[in-house]
């Protein structure tokens, strides 16, 4: 008996006192992982993000009007409140790539095995892609978090002022040029984009740093022209661009197949405003873009509830699922010093020389051939010379059309020089929905939720959170 | 064994397979039913549609009519979308007890509580959306290990004490993986993870270890039956804390004293007070200390891994939560009519919870330990007896409960703690809030009250906060009222359920309604003209004038459409707030008939000590409800959600007829 009391005194106090917080440890996911997985899962999101076509979060080529729908007109109506498409945008960027992006550097910063010219190449593409993603939210939102942003200790950050984030990461960005060495190593295999190569890098870097100076064309004229002068010989060349490699099978295939061809649905149509133009002035990328429809290229009426079988729909080659998606190109970088020449900044080459090279970078890029680019090149309404409108018209609209599928950037050409001139939807009473065409999107409903007080003043900063506020670089 | 040691041994196994487990939700047959049906489409054509080649032949075709556009024909999604599950229980134990002395025995046992789940579900070739196949196994097992010694020993003639003091190991494993075909089916029918079109993507392996060490122990004083106090404590240590803060105490006491003992009157034949107060710890999830990364699909030959959305947090402490009560038991007249009265007020500390963040910071949530949630309540009940004779008497139950909480604080940083979101409606509390707030958009209203309408549209205006506080899910209270009448052989009892106060957001009126499925989008309007004929400036008219006024206050005389599904009613033109009911509601619960037979009855059957039949029905009627066409109780998603509608099944009424035969 007392023999039994004792056992079980012995048994009750060693198993109070003995380990069980080693039974938390998950033994399925790891806690440590090296910096480059980190990095190409924010390439790939961010790649996959720019021709996202997913209702609830990737709206952008309805907001470029290159594309609209046929059922579901809240989108194209700009109503973002429904689906949350703000918050899955927000979300997206911060959570799902720039803190990926900021563990991957601090874990490179923190690593001493690595050899310094390689550390330095990765950081720098780390800080390219940073500022890409934060040039977007700009682009998006306006003001943002930024200084006080990924850190969960700060559950609440304040909201920056937009122009001052852009001058940030164009510092950002600057330095990080000075950093590359095409000689060491990067990445590697890790780097979705470019496969290590950091040549390419460079004139990524570079051709971003151009897209952000004449983003500033309106409002600092000096820092605009400072930034494009000295970029343009590095940027990218004849047939360079930052690609999204999708591939052919899911997950990783091009969004704009899993919207148009493995889900079955019938939701896009070639929108009116991209198919009237491209009809107005013959131009040959019509049936690399569109179907026909008895002999001719339909558009429907963007902003309408569309019957599916009416209109044109999308070509073989726009649906097929291993589609690279662009990211940003040479047509881009043509444009961009035609519209510095035209602004009279000292870049290399006239206005009508990089228009022309922007027009033919883009059609040989859908195989359009020499001759037909010359005979569209040669047409009054398309030679710079002979167009209608003065350089934002003319560049505008050529620019936008170049930029087919790139939802943001096309939406923000429209934006920021008026041109094409786009109209706002009408709802089914025949009203506009807003006045122009939506100039932002409104703050994610969670930062009005969870954040309120910084959501408040960022409002009040901006000039009222709506969807008809300007951004900073938006003069009209 | 011997007379002071017994041992004691069961094992039970419960072997159950489904198929065909109806999903609740927003894309299923319910919601495809509730919000978006076709009602021009007859269901027994559908059927016959599909038994006849076994094909989707829906009702919702593309507009080239090549296959399925939105919803497919229900009896191939019943028929060829069906889910199994199988699943193994057992649950065993071994015991044993030792008597030490006539008041003190040991025991001690082993216990394990353990199944294995396997759930299949199945997008059949031929369906909307992509065909697939995805499997999940699910293996649980609980080991208990328990060792007590338990007294009881009468102290003096009025005095005696009992009780016990122990300790308890639990230690629970969960393992699972989750598996689904990548990108299509190859052979149609053919339900395998290798009749993928692509490589299949990684599983989903998943672990789960958590223990608990306890010590317990529990005194109990009884002196002449009326005085009665007892106390408890326990200790536990959570494998799920961290090491320096993982151990949490429940302590309780709780005093009863039956007063009516001194009091001798026929009037009063039972009194009782009693107060309790006590603390109960609990332990964070599994794994929410530290950060782990989420492998993705690789891309090429590149890994790629992300920090998931949730930041875990290795400062976690144990949730306490303080509660006291007082009640009272009054008997009157024998017993005849017997009250019994509580309240209580309990506080929980230091809550764990993920919380939402802004989205800024990297992360969308994050685990804290919240502040401090408050509930408190009442519940009384009354039984009585008001006729007894020999051959019949008439019970009757009623109770009545409410409850209040109030989130009191929350943590830094932490405005707002959100239980769900759905279509644009939060449900959750601020500080200050009682828990469970509808928060969506609302109605502009005028300074005397009335709903905005814009007088050029005639469609409310919506604010432009989705924040605006638009309802509350927790009811104002409950009560039940319960009859039993036994007449000779026979007995009657019946059951009504009450609910009072509670809001509920309809997701099914909030579409049906601009879909056009429900009454009030048809019909004909104040001129005596369909409500969907196109709106005229004339008496020919269709369309409805909204019950609201204009902003200058003026009553609104503006009609609005009712010919699709951005008009008059539905989600595009209305603001949150329209689709929020109150979802009290009256219930019948419960009807019963017996029927004893009597001994002497049986006399004849000597095997028979009794016998009796009963037919019992439940959830006969709802008496009483305001949400439109749904049961109030039928909410979307088990224990906390509530106060949100959307696509559920029905309530089910039914009859049981029960025979009980005692040998």
């Amino acid at each position: 008996m007392r023999q039994l009391t004792l056992l079980i005194l012995v048994l009750s106090l060693s198993l109070v006192s003995c380990d069980i917080t080693s039974l938390n440890e998950n033994e399925k996911a790891p806690t440590n992982v090296p910096a480059d997985p980190l990095f190409s899962s924010a390439q790939v999101t961010y790649g996959n993000f720019v021709h996202q076509t997913n209702v609830n979060i990737g709206i952008f080529k309805l907001m470029a009007q290159y594309w609209t729908t046929t059922t579901y007109t809240d989108e194209p109506r700009y109503n973002l409140r429904g689906r949350g498409i703000s918050d899955n945008i927000w979300d997206l960027y911060y959570r799902d790539v720039l803190i990926d992006l900021k563990k991957a550097a601090n874990k490179i910063s923190a690593n001493d095995a690595l050899p310094a010219a390689e550390k330095q190449n990765k950081l720098a593409s780390i800080e390219v892609m940073q500022t890409i993603t934060y040039v977007d939210l700009v682009n998006v939102f306006g003001n943002v978090p930024y200084s006080d942003a990924l850190n969960f200790e700060n559950p609440q950050p304040a909201y920056d002022d937009a122009e001052t984030i852009y001058m940030s990461q164009l510092d950002s960005l600057n330095t990080a040029i000075s950093n590359f060495d095409p000689s060491a190593a990067g990445f590697g295999s890790a780097d979705v984009y470019f496969g290590g190569d950091i040549s390419m890098w460079v004139k990524f870097a570079n051709s971003l740093k151009m897209r952000i100076g004449i983003m500033l064309a309106d409002v600092n004229a000096s820092a605009a022209e400072t930034a494009i002068t000295s970029a343009q010989p590095n940027a990218f060349g004849e047939g360079e661009a930052a690609m999204m490699p999708f591939t052919s099978a899911p997950p990783h295939a091009n969004p704009n197949w899993e919207a148009l061809v493995q889900s079955g649905r019938s939701d896009y149509l070639a929108s009116a405003p991209v198919v009237d133009r491209m009809n107005n002035l013959d131009d040959p990328r019509r049936p690399v873009f569109f179907t026909q429809l008895a002999g001719k290229y339909v558009g429907a009426p963007y902003g309408a509830s569309n019957n599916f079988n009416d209109f044109s729909h999308f070509s073989e080659e726009i649906e097929r699922p291993n589609r690279a998606g662009t990211i940003l190109d040479y047509a881009e970088v043509e444009f961009i010093l035609a519209e510095a020449a035209a602004r009279g900044y000292a870049v290399n080459g006239a206005a009508a020389q990089h228009y022309n090279n922007g027009i033919t970078a883009d059609m040989k890029s859908w195989g359009i051939s020499d001759a037909e680019i010359d005979d569209y090149l040669a047409q009054p309404e398309v030679a710079y010379a002979k167009a209608s409108g003065n350089y934002k018209e003319k560049i505008g609209t050529q620019k936008w059309q170049a930029l087919f599928l790139q939802g943001l950037q096309g939406w923000t050409v429209h934006r920021r020089l008026g041109f094409p001139a786009l109209q706002p939807p009408k709802d089914d009473s025949g009203n506009e929905v807003l006045p122009k065409v939506i100039t932002r999107f409104t703050y994610p409903i969670s930062e009005e939720t969870f954040n309120q007080e910084n959501y408040n003043a960022a409002g009040d900063a901006i000039g009222g959170d709506t969807r008809t506020t300007e951004l900073f670089w938006d003069m009209d | 064994m011997n007379n002071k040691l017994t041992v004691d041994a069961s094992v039970n196994y419960t072997k159950s397979d489904d198929v065909g487990r109806p999903a609740r939700g927003y894309s299923t047959i319910m919601s495809e039913m509730r919000q978006w049906w076709g009602t021009n489409v007859d269901i027994m054509d559908q059927k016959a549609a599909y038994f006849r080649a076994n094909q989707n032949a829906t009702w919702n075709l593309t507009g080239d009519r090549s296959g399925a556009f939105y919803w497919n024909n229900p009896y191939f999604e019943r028929y060829e979308n069906f889910a199994t599950q199988s699943r193994n229980r057992y649950t065993s134990y071994a015991k044993a007890d030792y008597e030490v002395a006539d008041w003190l025995s040991l025991s001690g046992q082993v216990s394990l509580d353990s199944f294995n789940n396997l759930i299949e579900e199945r997008n059949a070739v031929g369906s909307v959306g992509v065909s697939q196949y995805e499997r999940r196994t699910q293996d649980y097992a609980e080991y208990n290990y328990k060792m007590l010694a338990r007294y009881n020993k009468q102290l003096t003639e009025k005095f005696s004490i009992d009780g016990l003091a122990g300790f308890n190991i639990r230690r629970q494993n969960i393992q699972g993986i989750a598996a689904a075909t990548n990108g299509g089916l190859v052979v149609p029918g053919l339900y395998s993870l290798n009749n993928s079109v692509n490589s299949i993507l990684y599983p989903n392996e998943t672990e789960e270890n958590l223990g608990v060490n306890g010590l317990l122990a529990s005194l109990n004083m009884n002196y002449d039956n009326y005085l009665n106090i007892a106390l408890t404590g326990r200790r536990d240590q959570s494998s799920s804390l961290p090491e320096d803060n993982n151990v949490y105490y429940y302590p309780s006491a709780s005093v009863g004293f039956t007063f009516s003992e001194f009091i001798g009157s026929n009037a009063l034949s039972f009194g009782k007070i009693r107060a309790s107060w006590a603390q109960v710890g609990n332990t964070a999830p599994v794994y929410s200390l530290t950060d782990t990364f989420t492998r993705r699909a690789n891309f090429g030959s590149a890994g790629l891994y992300s920090l998931p959305g949730t930041k875990n947090n290795p400062t976690l402490k144990p949730e306490i939560t303080k509660s006291w009560e007082v009640g009272m038991q009054l008997g009157f007249i024998n017993d005849a009519i017997f009250l019994d009265a509580t309240y209580y007020d309990e506080n929980t500390l230091n809550q764990i919870f993920a919380v939402n963040i802004s989205g800024a910071s990297g992360y969308t949530n994050k685990f804290v330990n919240a502040g401090n949630v408050e509930n408190r309540g009442v519940s009384l009940g009354i039984t009585g007896r008001p006729v007894t004779t020999s051959d019949f008497s008439w019970r009757v139950n009623a109770k009545w409960s409410k409850n209040m909480s109030e989130i009191k604080e929350l943590a830094p940083g932490v405005d707002y703690l959100e239980q769900a979101r759905t279509q644009g409606v939060s449900i959750g509390s601020k500080v200050g809030d009682e828990y469970g707030v509808i928060r969506g958009t609302d109605f502009v209203y005028h300074e005397d009250g009335g709903r905005i309408i814009n007088p050029k549209t005639g469609y409310y205006e919506i604010s432009s906060s989705s924040e605006d506080v638009i309802g509350t899910k927790n009811p104002d209270w409950r009560g039940s009222l319960s009859n039993q009448l036994d007449y000779k052989n026979w007995s009657v009892n019946f059951l009504v359920d009450v609910r009072w106060g509670g809001d509920i957001f309809s997701l099914d009126q909030w579409y049906g309604q601009g879909t056009g499925l429900y009454p009030i989008t048809a019909g004909t309007n104040d001129l005596g003209n369909p409500k969907r004929d196109p709106v005229t400036g004339g008496d020919d008219s269709g369309g409805v004038i909204l019950d609201g006024v204009n902003p200058d206050g003026s009553v609104n005389e503006t009609r609005a459409q009712v010919q699709n599904y951005a008009g008059a009613y539905g989600w595009v033109r209305s603001p949150n707030a329209r689709y929020v009911y109150d979802g009290s509601f009256v219930k019948l619960r419960e009807v019963g008939i017996t029927y004893n037979l009597s001994p002497d009855m049986l006399s004849s059957l000597k095997v028979l000590n009794g016998a009796s039949v009963s037919l019992t029905g439940r959830n006969l009627w709802i008496i009483h409800k305001n949400l439109p066409n749904a049961d109030p109780e039928q909410t979307l998603g088990a224990g906390n959600l509530g106060g949100y509608q959307g696509g559920n099944m029905p309530a089910i009424r039914n009859l049981t007829l029960n025979f009980q035969l005692n040998f």
